[in-house]
């Protein structure tokens, strides 16, 4: 039920509710029904025991010295068809109504009580007046069926009541829900790309519109911070790159100048070196602010994947020769595809020397390219210790590094720019697999020919 | 060349004085963007040397101002993004070429002098050193009558140094140059595939190891 939808979930309590309220009903009911038809039995046995004084009393020629004459015909033909008992004084029965076939038992009890008799419930009064006493009671027989009638009466309703609760209540949820799943339908299309987009405000003035406003200035907020993010880095790139071409140009001169010793000049080319990569890892923070504002400029043009993997495999092949691995590639003479040519190098390029790099002595290297359907498939796998389970959803985070491993060199920005590069062109890059034999890595990148 | 430098960064425009200097051209260096129209007005410049990220007035409102005033001075913007969108907004506004920080400053020499031509080079179809020779249309590389077969990265690389016969490049350049963006490996990769195009070429060298420089291609003496 969890998962169900607001609108059912709501039905279903509501139904409950209901159903809960109508059992609650009959019972409630069924109890002040009883009580009053009680009260209502007990007046009416009263009344007649009074009625049957009454006349005992006005009996002409009745009265004798020693008290009233009981006649059968004085008891009234209302009390009869109930259990009725007459005594004198001296307890000696006088009359026995018809249903009642033994004398109640006595004890002593005058108001309206209970009494089992015949293993039956009989609720039974006692009245004395002039020396007689009438007991007059009955079972509760027609009570309780009425109290019965009434109590099934309601339950054969809960279905109706279920039903219309049930489905009543899901039609009034969805229409209270309704503005809910246009504010659904309306955040969705807020991204980080878009955003300045803001939800409709209704012209009404209920709880949803106030949530909305409250929304609204959320993404205002989210917007403000987040631009001021990306342009912080973008900014921070920038002015870095300035420095950077000073010192660049300080060290070149050291390089070129002659009263230098030969030691400082090699020194200074080490530095060079140094300063060609913050200048790289710059570009790549750079790279990055673009991509996160949605602002990766592609500069697209027809090429033949082919040529570029080319070049990286030449690449692999020198680095794999010391390292004694094997470099197979399957990869079709012309491949054409319409990207940034400089970006998917750049992808190419990170991922075949991470395979370089991550690789065990003796192992291999696999790449292979081709096309599918509308898309081009490159696959990059190498041998080596494979990337821990518990690690593979941080591959693609920046400055992460699986081992941290420092004499592997590299900052940790080539993944997250691997597939941030992919993804402006519409691709991806997964890990396909990582085992401890086997990784394997699958960009697709849509051909656009 | 009377060479007008707009640069901000008082220790860049230092190292371009010097080096433009010693490749003997006059140098006039201003520090914003107003100063810089007020001497392109007052006095005649070869060439121009932008920088985009100006205080106050950036170097594309430069650019803007001096085409609006008719001044067709070649202008060479020196931008700190490598981004598409400033290269093309820089060309389209009528610079002539353009260079991202940071750059190599012989780079800038050579982009200088190029710019310094009354007429620009056509793109030659093929480089000539001694007596190799490399075709660029089909990549292919004679040694006089002996053809040589390369590898992609080889024929980026010797390219690169046979444009500018006798120049030295450092290896970081040549990492630059070849390679998309910074390769890990690069120094060591430069070295290799100069030592496999070395082979290939075969004697009498003609590529020369500049110790601690780097290594450039000459004709033998």
């Amino acid at each position: 039920m969890r998962n169900w939808p607001l609108r059912w979930k709501i039905a279903h309590y509501s139904a409950g509710l209901a159903v809960a309220a109508t059992l609650g009903g009959a019972i409630t009911t069924w109890f002040v029904m009883r009580h009053a038809e009680i009260a209502a039995f007990d007046r009416r046995l009263t009344t007649d025991a009074q009625e049957f004084f009454r006349d005992v009393e006005h009996f002409e020629g009745g009265r004798t010295n020693s008290g009233p004459v009981f006649k059968e015909i004085l008891v009234p033909l209302s009390l009869r068809n109930h259990l009725v008992e007459v005594t004198d004084a001296t307890g000696a029965v006088l009359y026995l109504s018809p249903r009642l076939r033994q004398p109640f038992p006595r004890d002593g009890i005058k108001e309206f009580h209970n009494h089992k008799i015949d293993g039956k419930k009989v609720r039974v009064a006692e009245f004395s007046e002039n020396g007689l006493t009438l007991r007059a009671g009955d079972d509760l027989k027609e009570i309780n069926q009425i109290g019965r009638d009434i109590f099934l009466a309601m339950l054969g309703a809960i279905p109706t009541v279920l039903l219309i609760t049930l489905f009543g209540s899901a039609w009034v949820a969805s229409k209270a829900i309704a503005p809910v799943e246009e504010i659904r339908q309306a955040a969705k299309t807020i991204t980080a790309q878009r955003l300045d987009q803001r939800l409709p405000v209704p012209p009404t003035n209920d709880e949803i519109a106030g949530l909305i406003e409250v929304l609204n200035a959320t993404f205002e907020r989210l917007q403000r911070s987040f631009e001021q993010s990306v342009r912080f880095s973008a900014d921070a790139s920038h002015h870095l790159k300035t420095p950077i071409a000073v010192l660049r140009a300080g060290v070149e001169e050291i390089l070129v100048d002659v009263n230098c010793s030969e030691s400082t000049q090699a020194r200074a080319e080490g530095l060079l070196h140094r300063i060609h990569h913050v200048s790289s890892v710059v570009d790549n923070l750079l790279l990055l602010s673009r991509a996160d504002a949605g602002r990766l400029e592609l500069s697209k043009a027809e090429f033949d994947l082919g040529e570029v993997l080319e070049g990286v495999l030449d690449d692999a092949f020198i680095l794999a020769e010391p390292l004694g691995l094997k470099v197979e590639a399957d990869i079709p003479k012309h491949l054409l595809l319409n990207a940034d040519r400089t970006f998917v190098a750049m992808i190419a390029q990170n991922l075949v020397e991470n395979a370089v790099k991550y690789n065990i002595p003796g192992g291999r290297i696999r790449v292979e390219a081709r096309a599918v359907n509308s898309t081009v498939e490159m696959i990059i796998g190498n041998t080596g210790d494979g990337i821990p389970k518990d690690r593979t959803g941080q591959l693609f985070e920046r400055f992460y590094r699986v081992r941290g491993d420092e004499r592997v060199p590299g900052h940790g920005l080539g993944l997250s720019i691997t597939r941030e590069l992919a993804r402006a062109h519409k691709g991806d890059v997964e890990l396909v697999r990582s085992d401890d034999s086997w990784t394997e890595m699958r960009v697709r990148l849509p051909r656009g020919v | 060349m009377q060479i007008l430098v707009v640069e901000d960064e008082v220790g860049l425009a230092r190292h371009i004085f010097r080096a433009l200097t010693q490749a003997s051209h006059e140098l006039t260096i201003v520090h914003d963007g107003e100063t810089a129209l007020g001497e392109a007005e007052a006095k005649h410049y070869d060439l121009i040397v932008l920088d985009v990220m100006l205080p106050g007035m950036d170097g594309f409102e430069v650019l803007r101002r001096l085409r609006g005033a008719k001044m067709d001075t070649r202008v060479l913007i020196l931008t700190a993004r490598g981004e598409v969108s400033d290269r093309v907004t820089g060309l389209g506004l009528g610079a002539d070429d353009y260079l991202a920080k940071p750059f190599a400053m012989q780079e800038l020499v050579a982009r200088v002098s190029a710019l310094g031509r009354r007429f620009p080079e056509k793109a030659p179809m093929k480089l000539q050193v001694g007596d190799l020779v490399l075709n660029l249309a089909d990549r292919a590389l004679y040694r006089g009558t002996r053809r040589i077969e390369l590898s992609a990265r080889e024929v980026t690389l010797l390219r690169v140094l046979m444009r500018e016969p006798g120049r030295i490049f450092s290896r970081t350049e040549l990492c630059e140059r070849v390679w998309e963006r910074e390769h890990e490996y690069g120094v060591k990769l430069v070295e290799a595939f100069i030592s496999r195009l070395r082979k290939k070429i075969d004697s009498p060298p003609l590529i020369h190891t500049v110790r601690y420089l780097g290594y450039t291609i000459r004709e033998p003496e």
